[in-house]
């Protein structure tokens, strides 16, 4: 690879006592794309990101932040990075400003223009010197990610970003994460377990589960995976005859699924269903219509994550 | 490092619970003042005579023989001194600001600034915890090192704070309702020789609240080390206010023992080996300093290896 990373895992693990929380972590995120790290509770997420912040040690493993290791490098990584761990834990006693001031005084070569520019960003400019104990949750994500955003880092990491907004201000992160990316080349991780906001919002996705990387695909291709076998719905007068008129004619077996009063369902692949539908007609059975259900990503992520059992 | 003390201090400062505590300490002050301004006794013309009057009497509490050991001892210091102030004419004054104020420090606000400082002390690491901010606090490009440094000067300058604020509040109060006279009026003590001696008043107020800060410093010391190991700001505070109240107790319960003496609390008070005799037989300033600055090394290093090395835990 000719350009460096931005973000590199390399066989990145924690073990506590004998349970191993992740589990040999390797990936690679480029600059300016929007990485969905995806997984039911407890798979791993936060404990992967604690650990790519410095706030864990890692039991083995390394993870470099625009080539600086952090571990070994830490001011140098961490000046890189802006996140918010788990919910945006702010000053409840301070005003917005002052918040955005303590972590202005904390990282060298920040000027105060700078803190009035993401709260403008992130449209605080009405309350940002009101407590933040009079901020509603939607209001402390925008502090919260203001404080992210303050020293320009290249790579932005956000735990559960969507928490507590509503659907507009999702919408808006959503458009701010992209356009971040796309025009600051800024390099974005969202973790979430909400899977349609990853379709929306992510280039690629990593899916874990129990600690273990179990795919990382571009979210397109992800979405193909599921294409492959998909629920198809036949409508027809008397579901009865049409399956047992197809179990006697249709050479390849299929798996049925349900059966009510107006339909069929089977799941089937793309290249089988003009057979059934040519096996319906011929058999002189009245077909109403037919509707295919492409899986969603959340049925793929399902299938892939064992059913969201926590191990 | 400015940037990051700065940091504390205002979130110290911008806190209503540091304020409460101030108003609370000058509080007191105004109270005490005005308790001792309306039961003054007033002096009488004929001091000398008046003196070797309850002299007389006290010569007889301590020649009874029933009287306890320690009270016998007490008499007989108050004896000294007043054969002493005779003897040098050294005239019983009325309270002065000055006198006002080392009362002050003495008698109540002495153990209540170590009581205000712990609870700020045990709650500036641990308070970061259980609220979660500690998170943007160890994700910025800064050591842990340099964060928990800021932090305990922070909270070195809070006590220093409120000393000064506690300083001049019982001078303005008592130069307001006692006057500002008697600048050399002379304060007694017995040194460790048995002998009198005196020395200036308002000279003892400064040294008084010097050895006083040595004992606050410790008390910090020791709620901002439970409070980064166990990272509970009650657990640190109830700890280092219990050990403010019982740890001379607990060296005069244990004087029997040899190693009493290393125990920190029979080491605290520095001015036992100026104006007075010391706790436990044997121990010399040297040994008291040595112990204190041990302590002090161990309980800070102790703060500063497990802030550094240990998770932020997975909650």
């Amino acid at each position: 690879m000719a350009e460096q990373a931005a973000v590199t895992l390399q066989n990145v693990t924690k073990r506590i006592g004998a349970k191993t929380l992740v589990d040999n972590l390797s990936f690679e995120i480029p600059a300016g794309e929007v990485f969905g790290f995806l997984g039911p509770n407890g798979a791993g997420k936060t404990t992967t990101i604690r650990m790519m912040v410095g706030l864990i040690s890692m039991t083995q493993g390394k993870v470099l932040i625009k080539g600086h290791d952090v571990v070994r490098e830490h001011r140098a990584a961490l000046s890189q990075i802006g996140c918010i761990v788990e919910n945006p834990e702010l000053y409840k006693f301070l005003t917005g400003y002052q918040n955005l001031l303590h972590m202005a005084r904390m990282t060298p070569g920040t000027p105060r223009a700078r803190i009035d520019a993401v709260v403008e960003m992130v449209g605080l400019q009405k309350r940002i010197h009101e407590k933040v104990k009079t901020y509603s949750l939607g209001m402390r994500q925008r502090l919260g990610l203001a404080q992210a955003l303050l020293h320009r880092p290249s790579v932005l990491i956000l735990d559960e970003p969507t928490n507590g907004l509503d659907p507009a201000g999702i919408r808006e992160l959503r458009d701010m994460l992209r356009r971040l990316a796309r025009e600051e080349g800024m390099s974005v991780i969202v973790s979430s377990h909400l899977l349609s906001e990853m379709e929306l919002m992510c280039d690629r996705v990593a899916v874990i589960a129990q600690g273990k990387l179990i795919h990382v695909e571009r979210v397109q291709d992800l979405m193909a995976i599921g294409n492959e076998a998909q629920a198809t719905i036949f409508e027809v007068a008397d579901p009865g005859a049409a399956l047992s008129h197809l179990r006697e004619h249709l050479s390849e077996t299929f798996e049925m699924v349900t059966e009510s009063a107006k339909a069929i369902r089977l799941t089937l692949t793309r290249d089988q269903i003009p057979q059934v539908i040519e096996t319906l007609v011929l058999g002189k059975i009245p077909l109403y219509g037919v509707q295919t259900q492409g899986k969603t990503l959340e049925d793929t992520f399902l299938q892939m994550t064992g059913d969201g059992v926590i191990a | 490092m400015l940037n990051l003390i700065q940091n504390e201090n205002m979130k110290i400062y911008r806190r209503m619970r540091s304020w409460i505590l101030v108003i609370i300490m000058v509080g007191i002050v105004i109270l005490t003042g005005t308790l001792m301004k309306t039961h003054q006794a007033p002096i009488p013309a004929n001091w000398k005579s008046s003196l070797t009057i309850s002299d007389q009497s006290l010569k007889n509490a301590v020649t009874s023989p029933n009287m306890p050991a320690r009270v016998k001892s007490t008499l007989e210091l108050t004896l000294k001194k007043n054969e002493y102030a005779i003897a040098h004419n050294i005239a019983p004054s009325a309270t002065t600001a000055w006198g006002f104020a080392t009362t002050i420090e003495q008698r109540a606000i002495g153990v209540l600034i170590s009581v205000f400082v712990a609870i700020v002390a045990g709650d500036i690491v641990a308070g970061e915890f259980s609220t979660g901010t500690i998170k943007l606090l160890l994700t910025r490009p800064q050591s842990r090192g340099r964060i928990l440094l800021s932090k305990y000067i922070a909270t070195l300058l809070f006590s220093l704070f409120l000393i000064a604020v506690t300083m001049v509040a019982s001078l303005v109060v008592g130069g307001i309702l006692f006057g500002f006279g008697g600048v050399d009026q002379p304060y007694l003590y017995q040194a460790a020789s048995g002998a009198i001696q005196q020395v200036n008043m308002v000279a003892y107020l400064f040294i008084n609240y010097g050895y006083n800060s040595i004992t606050m410093i410790m008390i910090a010391t020791i709620a901002f080390m439970i409070s980064t190991i166990f990272r509970s700001s009650a657990v640190a505070i109830a700890i280092s206010i219990l050990s403010l109240f019982i740890g001379n107790t607990l060296v005069f319960v244990l004087s029997s023992y040899s190693w009493d003496r290393y125990i920190l609390f029979a080491n605290t008070d520095l001015s036992q080996y100026q104006f007075g005799t010391p706790v436990l037989s044997g121990m010399t300033l040297g040994f008291s300093i040595t112990m204190l600055v041990l302590y002090f090394v161990v309980m800070n290093a102790l703060s500063w290896y497990l802030f550094r090395k240990r998770d932020v835990s997975l909650t």
